[in-house]
């Protein structure tokens, strides 16, 4: 209960703030909206010369994108982002003295409004693609889609978290977490699944992310997996979650023990 | 050796080898930069080469070859850069840090011309070095004049950041404004596909501006595809003084209207 209090205080704040800024908040909204019309050029353009994208067609690829646009904002509306900043500023004092759980406070403390408000984007996005294109979604399938994009977000964040807590140890670990964003970031917009086994094996063991909370969800929502499989992926994403929470909850502990909390 | 005169007096070289010396200095003392940089060109060129790999066997209309499309990739991908390169940069004007750079004996615009540059070409050097690499064995000679029309071009881009940033006198903190131009730019410049992919209303509009100089061009070159002529010589000359003239007009105006106080 306190924790869902003091997530609802972090989450008014954030709007309080877009809110007394809002030249900023109106022209996030608009890069938002560019950002999404050039994910549309540059897809359409590659469309212009195929039908399909090794079995995706232009309307399921611009799911796909959009779709991964919410999993990832979701992530970058958290505090997590900035835990690199916090341990090397020695910022993360502030947190630390607070009587609740610090993990928690990481993600609620300085939460964005406009990232959630990106996802919602995207999800708009994705309503406006498929009654254009007319895919094949069901209200199962968008259930199924809705809940594995929602479990899938800490197989995403998780390590990433972890790289991050990496700066107890060694500081600046800006360049490390930029090289593994940059497997996650590559195969955002293109499917994992179009660029052949040996590819998708090596991806999805350097991130699972890639597979589970990019393709995945997306695979749910236009039916190309049956119910089966998708009730089947999202018991393992679950498990798979409680697995990362763990270690995430004993490397952060153990990490926290070489703070010196002053930077 | 009048030419190299007025340059010294004019342009102030020696602040540009003593901004240069700098950012390598810099660059020795976190060399992991390096390693990032060249992650981010490895990951992100995968989906590329799958994706453009799929679309140049895939279609008898497809006005490249395989080879060219994807080291048309190589390249652009391999020298990416974007205004997000300098965003520290973009606060100085509401910041007030700006006035460190007005007190010094050198325009704003040929400053910022300098920090810019230099500060996109030494950490891309690892990447340079590649793509030339990579040219020399797949083309031949061309990749090395690409690759010199990319460091002229690199001018041109730079040119039109201090363009933008310049517009932060009128704009304030306005970050979305700054994007949605970097995403316009990123567009135009060729670096996200050929300008002649794109659908042709697009093309009609782009062919007018500056941009196609900064990538497509110089990739044309490093393909073999574009010679070198005088009329283009002359069209980057052109483009370079009318983008420095349009800087220092932004930067007379910016700088009346300036208060000199922000936080």
């Amino acid at each position: 209960m306190q924790n869902w209090n003091i997530f609802k205080r972090a989450l008014t704040q954030s709007f309080m703030n877009a809110w007394e800024y809002r030249t900023d908040f109106y022209s996030s909204i608009i890069v938002q909206l560019a950002y999404m019309a050039t994910i549309f050029v540059t897809v359409y353009t590659i469309f212009q010369f195929v039908p399909f994208l090794n079995g995706w067609s232009i309307g399921e690829i611009l799911i796909f994108a959009f779709l991964t646009d919410v999993s990832s904002s979701l992530f970058f509306s958290s505090g997590y982002k900035n835990l690199i900043e916090y341990v090397t500023s020695g910022e993360l004092n502030l947190l630390l003295i607070k009587p609740v759980n610090t993990i928690f406070l990481l993600g609620a403390y300085s939460i964005g409004i406009i990232d959630l408000l990106f996802s919602i984007f995207g999800i708009v996005a994705v309503f406006i693609v498929a009654i254009y294109y007319s895919l094949n979604i069901t209200a199962l399938s968008a259930i199924l889609a809705t809940i594995q994009v929602i479990i899938s977000i800490p197989i995403f964040a998780i390590p990433l978290i972890m790289i991050m807590c990496l700066a107890f140890y060694w500081g600046d670990v800006n360049n490390l977490y930029g090289l593994y964003q940059s497997i996650n970031f590559s195969f955002k917009d293109y499917p994992v699944t179009i660029m052949g086994k040996f590819v998708i094996t090596i991806f999805a063991f350097l991130s699972p992310a890639v597979l589970v909370s990019w393709v995945i969800p997306t695979m749910i929502l236009l039916n190309k997996l049956s119910w089966q499989w998708s009730l089947f992926f999202i018991g393992s994403t679950i498990l798979l979650d409680i697995i990362l929470f763990i270690l995430l909850k004993r490397f952060f502990y153990r990490a926290l023990r070489r703070y010196e909390g002053f930077g | 050796m009048l030419m190299v005169m007025w340059m010294q007096k004019s342009l102030k070289i020696n602040y540009f080898l003593k901004q240069l010396n700098r950012d390598w200095e810099n660059l020795k003392a976190y060399p992991t930069r390096l390693v990032t940089s060249a992650g981010w060109f490895f990951f992100g060129f995968i989906p590329l080469f799958f994706v453009w790999y799929f679309v140049a066997t895939n279609t008898g209309a497809f006005p490249y070859s395989l080879k060219e499309i994807l080291l048309y990739f190589a390249f652009t991908w391999g020298l990416f850069y974007s205004i997000n390169y300098m965003r520290g940069h973009f606060n100085s004007i509401t910041n007030g840090d700006i006035v460190t750079k007005v007190i010094r004996p050198i325009s704003l615009t040929t400053n910022y011309l300098y920090i810019f540059y230099s500060g996109i070409l030494v950490p891309k050097i690892s990447n340079l070095l590649i793509v030339i690499i990579i040219g020399l064995v797949f083309l031949g000679p061309s990749s090395l004049l690409g690759s010199l029309f990319f460091i002229i071009g690199l001018i041109i881009g730079c040119l039109v950041y201090v363009a933008v940033l310049f517009l932060m006198f009128w704009f304030g903190r306005n970050w979305g404004f700054k994007y949605v131009l970097d995403m316009l730019i990123s567009i135009s410049a060729g670096q996200l596909f050929p300008l002649d992919l794109l659908p042709g209303i697009i093309q009609t509009v782009i062919v007018f501006l500056p941009f196609k100089l900064m990538f497509y061009y110089p990739a044309k070159i490093f393909l073999g595809q574009m010679l070198i002529s005088w009329t283009l010589i002359l069209e980057y000359v052109v483009w370079v003084i009318v983008l420095y003239f349009v800087c220092r007009v932004l930067e007379y105006f910016g700088l009346r209207r300036y208060e000199q106080l922000g936080g």
